[in-house]
């Protein structure tokens, strides 16, 4: 008895045969550690059955079943209920949308309008009778979306299928690694010894999807093998013929490139002209469609070997083998009525040309096959200079009337409409970005963005009396006030007025003291320097009335700073360094309007040299 | 010229009827996958209108577990009902009024351990989990409604046992 999580879990539903019950309740007898696997799903398998249930209102069932169609009015309830908008407009007559966007644009979404159903060729008589109001649904398109996306998740069940299927090696390995890889190994061996029999019919189409891309899965399953049950409806709804629409369905719902160019019939690579292509014709070549199905899916495209358009060489070269074929070749980068009639056994071998993308065309004589095109409404541009085309003659004067074709308004991605514009490469294929022009457009918006920063938030830079030329005591110039208040920290330029100086080039000194005397109507301060040499030069000047600045340039301010007794005219003096003033300067706070004499005071005068200022 | 076929025609008193007979565990079932009454709502409607593709016979012999593959696929495929438009049109588009569970689902849309952990489980794992003991649907209805074989259901309901049960300890610690 080999017990697993599958078997107990399969026990535990009910779903084991009875042989296999009843070895495994004999197993469990002695299996302790199956028996705490069984309690465990015992729990769970409560946790889940005890989530709480839903009961809806008789009305709220009705709403339901309404909103998804399943109840639908029928015929003559518009008589029964005129008031009801909807209902109306269930029954009206739908009409054509005018939809500049595109089908379910904007336009119909502004104007509320309903699109129009899709032709439908055949219908039996029992649809036609009640199909009034399937005929008039609201939004046949969007049940078109709805069912393709059923089906585009056709090729994705197999996969996530396959890898929740098997879990049974999980419950007997020790490591997770082990238990992946034997879930994987083991998950595989049962689904390949598997009969094809005992598969379901969904299993056999996520096999064959599996087996194929999912693209090619999605366009081999057509609407019928969806809604199948069984493999006979799968084969009797396939024979009367496929159904090309549900093909695109599945095209449309996986949006790949590839699936685009699956999606390419074979008449448009094996046409001659492009008159041909359109048509979709059948060709002489074209194998028929298997038992008489639609041309649009092949046997190839359900067996899963895809006529991919991008591997056309076999094709190719089994009618270049006849060489009675005549084939259409269009040189890419050129416009599609330009093209090159000849035998195949006549097109030379593919050589790369002086500019890497086209052929050596050299002597192949070239026909126009379609007439030219209408002249151009408005000048058209130069053609661009082409050397491989140049070495052909006609292919100039192709080129020439090809550029005189009317300009056309195509429609991008973006749902945007842009003029097309000669790409560099002179071709037909996907419009190159101009990066040149890109990047002028980011630097001039990084530019404004930047100028409009700096009027905005930027200021001249301040001109400070450090840097814009200092000027002296000397120069006469109207008092800023704000100097005053903070001498030694405000950077505001300052000009003095009344300013005399003394002394010249002296240095080295340091004021040791400061001494206040009154004589008279005089009063006296005086300032006692230590060391240096020479005399210093001191500028007194006055800013305002009541304000002395003294500049003393090569003397050192000291620490000690006594102040004036009270009532005196100097009301306080304070030192510091003044912007645009060089050296220590002392302020002089009088309480009165004064006058100034100064005086420089030998060292044989005064016991040391100093600085007398006499304000009166 | 484009053969197309016609749409296959069910009765519509059998859907009806499947329709009202199983919309209760539908509601639950779609409510306790996604884990809120909006989208289970609409994931039943979606539900409800693609099985209008499905012929009358296998509606009969299916029908529960059809009901349960279409909500299950649209569940899977976040598709809404009526479907939202594309592009630009989306921002002028009038979407109905959504169609209030009320108190009836008040219960069931409420948070606990059990359903926190069913809601961290993978997606297909937590619908068989719920097809299986909630729906109680047997093996081969699993298989009818998450599209693959009794086998595969069988696997599924295991491992998405496992899970949850390892998520549910881990959450209940």
């Amino acid at each position: 008895m080999k017990c697993s999580l599958l078997t107990l879990s399969c026990a535990l539903d009910g779903e084991l045969s009875r042989e296999r019950q009843m070895e495994l309740d004999a197993h469990l007898i002695t299996c302790e550690r199956c028996k705490t696997g069984m309690r465990y799903l015992r729990e769970e398998t409560e946790r889940i059955s005890l989530l709480a249930p839903v009961r809806l209102a008789a009305a709220t069932t009705t709403a339901l079943l309404e909103r998804s169609r399943v109840l639908v009015p029928v015929s003559g309830s518009t008589e029964l209920l005129p008031d009801d908008p909807s209902r109306q407009r269930v029954t009206a007559p739908l009409r054509a949308a005018p939809d500049p966007f595109g089908a379910l644009g904007i336009g119909a979404a502004i104007l509320d309008v309903p699109v129009p159903a899709e032709p439908v060729a055949f219908m039996p008589p029992e649809v036609a009778e009640g199909s009034s109001s399937e005929s008039t649904d609201e939004e046949p398109d969007s049940e078109l979306a709805h069912g393709s996306a059923f089906e585009a998740e056709e090729a994705d069940q197999s996969p996530a299928a396959a890898l929740t299927a098997g879990s049974e090696a999980m419950w007997n390995a020790d490591t997770p690694e082990e238990a992946s890889a034997e879930e994987m190994s083991e998950t595989v061996a049962e689904e390949g010894q598997r009969p094809d029999s005992e598969l379901a019919p969904e299993i056999a189409v996520e096999s064959e999807g599996t087996d194929q891309s999912g693209s090619d899965a999605l366009a081999a399953a057509p609407d019928a093998m969806w809604i199948a049950q069984a493999p006979e409806e799968v084969a009797a709804e396939d024979k009367p013929g496929l159904d090309p629409k549900s093909a695109f369905e599945g095209e449309e719902a996986n949006q790949s490139t590839s699936d685009a160019l699956a999606a390419v019939p074979e008449a448009l690579w094996l046409a001659d002209t492009p008159e041909e292509a359109a048509s979709g014709e059948p060709r002489e070549t074209r194998a028929p469609a298997a038992g008489g199905a639609s041309p649009a899916l092949s046997d190839d495209d359900i067996s899963g070997a895809p006529s991919s358009p991008t591997e056309p060489t076999p094709t190719l070269n089994e009618d270049s083998a006849t060489g009675a074929r005549p084939s259409s070749m269009v040189v890419p980068g050129w416009e599609p009525s330009t093209e090159l009639k000849m035998p195949w056994g006549d097109i030379p071998a593919a050589t790369p040309a002086t500019d890497g993308w086209a052929p050596n065309l050299a002597g192949i004589p070239v026909s126009r096959q379609t007439p030219l095109p209408p002249p151009a409404p408005f000048p058209a541009a130069p053609p661009p200079t082409r050397p491989a085309a140049a070495a052909v003659p006609g292919l100039q004067a192709d080129r020439k009337a090809s550029t005189a074709e009317p300009k056309v308004w195509r429609r991008i991605g973006g749902g945007g409409f842009r003029r097309p514009s000669p790409s560099k490469s002179g071709g037909d294929g996907p419009e190159e970005r101009s990066w040149t022009r890109t990047g002028l457009i980011s630097v001039a918006a990084v530019a404004l963005v930047l100028i409009l920063w700096n009027f905005t938030h930027g200021t001249t830079p301040a001109v400070t009396h450090h840097h814009a030329g200092r000027p002296t005591p000397s120069a006469s110039a109207k008092p800023s006030p704000t100097a005053k208040a903070t001498p030694s920290v405000t950077p505001t330029p300052l000009t003095l007025t009344g300013t005399q100086t003394l002394g010249s080039s002296g240095s080295g000194y340091q004021v040791q003291g400061i001494q206040y005397g009154v004589h008279g109507s005089q009063f006296w301060v005086v300032f006692h320097f230590s060391g240096g040499s020479g005399v210093p030069q001191i500028t007194a000047g006055f800013d305002g009335s009541q304000t002395i600045y003294l500049e003393m340039k090569g003397v050192a301010p000291g620490t000690p700073l006594p102040q004036p007794a009270s009532g005196s005219v100097v009301t306080s003096v304070s030192v510091g360094h003044v912007a645009g003033f060089s050296g220590a300067v002392y302020v002089l706070q009088l309480s009165r309007a004064a006058q100034i004499s100064p005086s420089e005071l030998t060292g044989n005068e005064a016991g040391a040299p100093g600085y007398l200022a006499i304000i009166q | 010229m484009n053969t197309v076929l016609e749409r296959p025609q069910i009765a519509a008193s059998t859907l009806e009827d499947l329709g009202r007979q199983h919309l209760d565990a539908l509601v639950t079932y779609a409510l306790h996958l996604t884990g809120t009454p909006e989208d289970a709502v609409e994931y039943v409607t979606a539900g409800l209108f693609h099985a209008r593709h499905f012929p009358a016979a296998a509606l009969t012999r299916d029908g529960r577990a059809i009901l349960y593959r279409s909500v299950t696929r649209a569940a899977r495929q976040n598709q809404h009902y009526p479907p939202q438009r594309r592009g630009v049109a989306r921002l002028f588009a009038k979407r109905p009024a959504l169609i209030s569970l009320g108190p009836a689902a008040a219960d069931a849309a409420r948070i606990n351990t059990a359903k926190r952990a069913l809601l961290a489980t993978e997606f297909s794992r937590r619908a068989a989990l719920l097809l299986r003991d909630l729906a109680k649907l047997s093996y081969r209805e699993i298989g009818v409604a998450m599209e693959c074989s009794p086998e595969a259901a069988s696997r599924l309901v295991a491992s998405a046992r496992r899970e949850f049960g390892s998520i549910y300890r881990d959450i209940s610690i």
